[in-house]
């Protein structure tokens, strides 16, 4: 299980025997499959210009080397998303010898319907459908054959999971490109669109497109159903006017039908594929009379069911990450009850703590090793390089137990129900439902949290969730408002635990009246996004499949945040450690504390002393950079043992210091979450205003925040 | 004439036929493509905060409230 290393494979075109790109709807187990074939011989890049990754993997067999593609999944032609342009562009681009299709018998007439999208324009194409365990063997088979003779196209029913019949699909794959196979167009009945298809069709063949690889009917068809990307393909291609006469077409056929055309088409295309289950008997299979409902159903029809059941599902997740990886809350109820001396036994030994402990110990090793050489250069590798790849590696085994957690709800289905589940709530807020998958993985990382904001219904909605989902405390600020618990309610563990209640609640909050501020103010859309859904069905989630989910989203985050985090360390250990007058170990002459003190004016309202002001800017400097370097720079300029000391040496009233890490909470993306945001919406004005937009929503909460709690407090 | 009523207002337990949807363009593509054309067996197979949960096709789709105003049906029978 779980075997995940990162292995760099060296990709040489020139010796690869043929490449194969596979395609298909989401829940098919194209991962699934792909992970079968490679064997996890997997490079991961990105597709260029975005932050779609791209997952090549290597299949060597008898010394031939096959090179697989996984492409972005394809829900259909007009979500318009990002993932589907990447697929069909690449399709349409041709440098592949071989695209495998995938279908699934779990959701056999949808996942047809993407089939028959790609294999109507795409000719090398070979149809696999996937989870043929669910059905017999018998009828698998013949609806193999049948699916050759009725579209001319070779397929092939296999179980990625169980691996039943992948030998036979390699063996398949080969000969196929030895033989430079194409498949048969595909001949869907149109009705009344057919003469219109002929007549663009009439005007494409004037033009040299790879006949071996795309299918002018495929073009015709989609150019009436206003693809944009084939749209744009062949405008690229025919002179202007012709493209002018191929729109006359699509006006006229329009006109004259006096009906939507895509609409026609959709529905072609399903009476197509109805007509061939129905003449086999894997019907049986997909025409079930009644559904059976599941616990997670029954339970989610009971008034207030999905909110008692997400809740369920999510407490008892974190409370599993926190344990493992902070001991955070298992070491407040050991000092609660008492038991000290266990409480920081177990601080201690969490992930989080052994791993910080390892590189305290190697820093120190090296300087011990080191100390004849002169000091910055000692300093920049100890407390610059070291730091900064333990930062990264310090975020790994959270990163990757969040993302366990995630890829079992995922590949379970039950994620999809907490989606439907919480759609009520979060559509008061401008949200829809699908905010629940990004909202739970920023608990762990709001890295890929903004990246899962593709699953968006458009543009606005991710939109919104991109500029809201740097609210929700991350890990990294749970370790920084752990510190200040501490250094607040020192022996109080439960003032500790309720402070940082208040935390997640604050944020949580906040982050879901954001998606109200974006949407109705910022957009100015006066409804909040709807929800259309599959619900897969509920399994028991595979060990493999998960393990490679979480796999797959570490390395992403390893690929994005780490190189930023490590790159900013070391910046931030050379403006604490020069300054005017070149290298120094005190912070009053450092650049650091030059910029730090550009924050104290702001400070002003919460009575904070002038001569910290600089120490607490330059801390919320360094937590923009990776929001739990807040601490170590505040154990560093204050010259403490450990960042609970070094909390407690700037004095702070108990007012100023739940205000501080009420502020340290919301502020600003970190950098990392940042350049993802920067990624996703491709425009700096968005950046900026995400910048701008939390500064100002964390300060005005913050001043409400202490200027509440000095009523209470002192 | 045939009644004609919106989505959100079916019976848990019974089968209808998809008469029109009247959403925007783009909402509109997005439904059909999840398998309601208009003609479309649509059988409603449960209810719950706002959302109708349809099985189409032998697939399960969950719809929210405001989607399923926008689908025109009439009862099959």
């Amino acid at each position: 299980m779980l075997r995940g290393k990162v292995k760099t494979i060296e990709i040489n075109r020139e010796e690869i025997d043929g490449v194969i790109a596979l395609v298909g709807a989401t829940n098919v187990g194209k991962s699934t499959l792909f992970n079968v074939l490679t064997r996890q011989n997997v490079k991961v890049s990105n597709w260029p210009g975005t932050t779609v990754s791209k997952h090549e993997g290597l299949l060597e067999i008898d010394g031939e080397k096959y090179l697989f593609i996984d492409l972005p999944g394809i829900h259909g032609y007009y979500g318009l998303t990002l993932d589907e342009s990447i697929s069909k562009n690449y399709l349409l681009e041709g440098s592949y010898d071989l695209v495998i299709v995938i279908g699934d018998y779990s959701d056999l007439v949808r996942s047809l319907y993407t089939v028959i999208l790609v294999s109507e324009t795409f000719l090398k194409n070979l149809i696999v459908i996937n989870k043929s365990d669910l059905i017999d063997q018998k009828s698998s088979q013949e609806f193999d054959e049948l699916i050759s003779k009725r579209l001319g196209v070779e397929s092939i029913s296999i179980s990625a999971i169980k691996e039943n019949n992948i030998d036979h699909l390699i063996k398949r794959i080969k000969t196929l490109i030895k033989n430079k196979y194409s498949a048969h167009e595909i001949y869907v009945n149109y009705g009344d669109l057919e003469k219109y298809i002929q007549n663009i069709i009439e005007v494409l063949s004037k033009y040299s497109f790879d006949r071996s690889k795309i299918s002018l009917r495929g073009l015709a068809v989609n150019f009436l159903a206003e693809d944009p990307d084939i749209e744009s393909f062949i405008a690229k291609t025919v002179s202007k006017e012709d493209h002018r006469k191929l729109l006359e077409i699509r006006l006229t056929a329009k006109k004259e039908l006096n009906r939507d055309l895509t609409e026609i088409i959709i529905s072609s295309r399903y009476a197509f594929i109805e007509d061939l289950i129905k003449r086999s008997s894997v019907a049986k299979y997909v025409y079930k009379e009644t559904y059976e409902k599941t616990w997670i159903d029954k339970i989610m029809e009971k008034p207030m069911g999905s909110a008692i059941l997400l809740l369920g599902i999510l407490f008892s997740l974190f409370l599993l990450i926190f344990i493992i990886n902070t001991g955070f809350p298992l070491n407040i109820i050991f000092s609660l009850i008492g038991l000290e001396d266990i409480a920081t036994v177990i601080e201690e030994n969490s992930l989080s703590g052994l791993l910080s402990k390892a590189f305290e110990y190697l820093s120190d090793y090296i300087k011990s090793l080191m100390s004849s050489y002169p000091e910055p250069l000692v300093g920049l590798l100890t407390d610059g390089i070291i730091a900064g790849v333990g930062a990264v590696i310090a975020f790994i085994p959270l990163i990757y137990l969040v993302s366990l957690g995630f890829a079992i709800l995922e590949d379970s289905g039950v994620a999809t129900r907490l989606a439907v589940g919480l759609h009520k709530t979060f559509s008061r807020f401008g949200f829809s439902g699908r905010y629940a998958y990004p909202m739970f993985v920023s608990l762990g990382c709001n890295v890929p949290g903004v990246m899962l904001s593709r699953g968006a219904f458009d543009s606005r909605e991710r939109l919104a969730q991109i500029l809201s989902i740097p609210f929700i405390p991350c890990q990294a600020r749970l370790i920084v408002a752990l510190a200040v618990a501490q250094a607040l309610f020192s022996g109080e563990p439960l003032y500790q635990a309720l402070l940082i209640l208040w935390i997640y609640i604050l944020g949580i909050m906040i982050s879901l009246i954001s998606g109200f501020i974006i949407r109705r103010l910022v957009l100015k859309e006066r409804y909040s996004p709807e929800l259309i859904i599959d619900l897969p069905r509920i399994h028991r989630p595979y060990a493999k499949v998960v393990g490679w989910i979480s796999w797959s989203y570490t390395k992403e985050f390893l690929i994005r945040a780490g190189v930023v985090i490590f790159i900013l360390s070391i910046f931030i250990w050379f403006i604490t450690n020069f300054g005017p007058e070149g290298y120094t170990t005190e912070f009053s002459q450092s650049y650091g504390y030059i910029i730090g003190s550009y924050v104290t004016p702001f400070l002003k309202p919460f009575n904070i002393n002038n001569s910290i002001g600089p120490i607490i800017g330059l801390a919320f400097l360094q937590g923009f950079v990776a929001k739990e370097g807040l601490l170590s720079t505040l154990t560093i300029i204050t010259g403490s043992e450990d960042p609970v000391s070094a909390i407690n040496s700037l004095q702070l009233t108990a007012s100023q210091m739940i205000s501080i890490l009420t502020f340290g909470m919301l502020y600003v993306p970190c950098l990392a979450t940042l350049s993802v945001i920067y990624q996703e919406t491709r425009s700096w004005r968005w950046t900026l205003f995400s910048i701008i937009y939390m500064l100002s929503i964390a300060y005005i909460v913050t001043l409400i925040t202490y200027h509440t709690l000095i009523i209470f407090m002192r | 004439m045939m009644t004609q009523l919106t989505l959100d207002m079916g019976e848990i337990g019974r089968r209808y036929n998809v008469v029109g949807i009247n959403a925007g363009r783009g909402l509109t593509e997005k439904i059909m493509e999840m398998g309601i054309v208009p003609g479309t067996e649509i059988k409603i197979i449960s209810r719950f905060g706002g959302h109708v949960i349809v099985m189409v096709r032998g697939s399960v789709i969950a719809l929210s409230r405001g989607i399923s105003r926008k689908i025109l049906i009439s009862p099959l029978e």
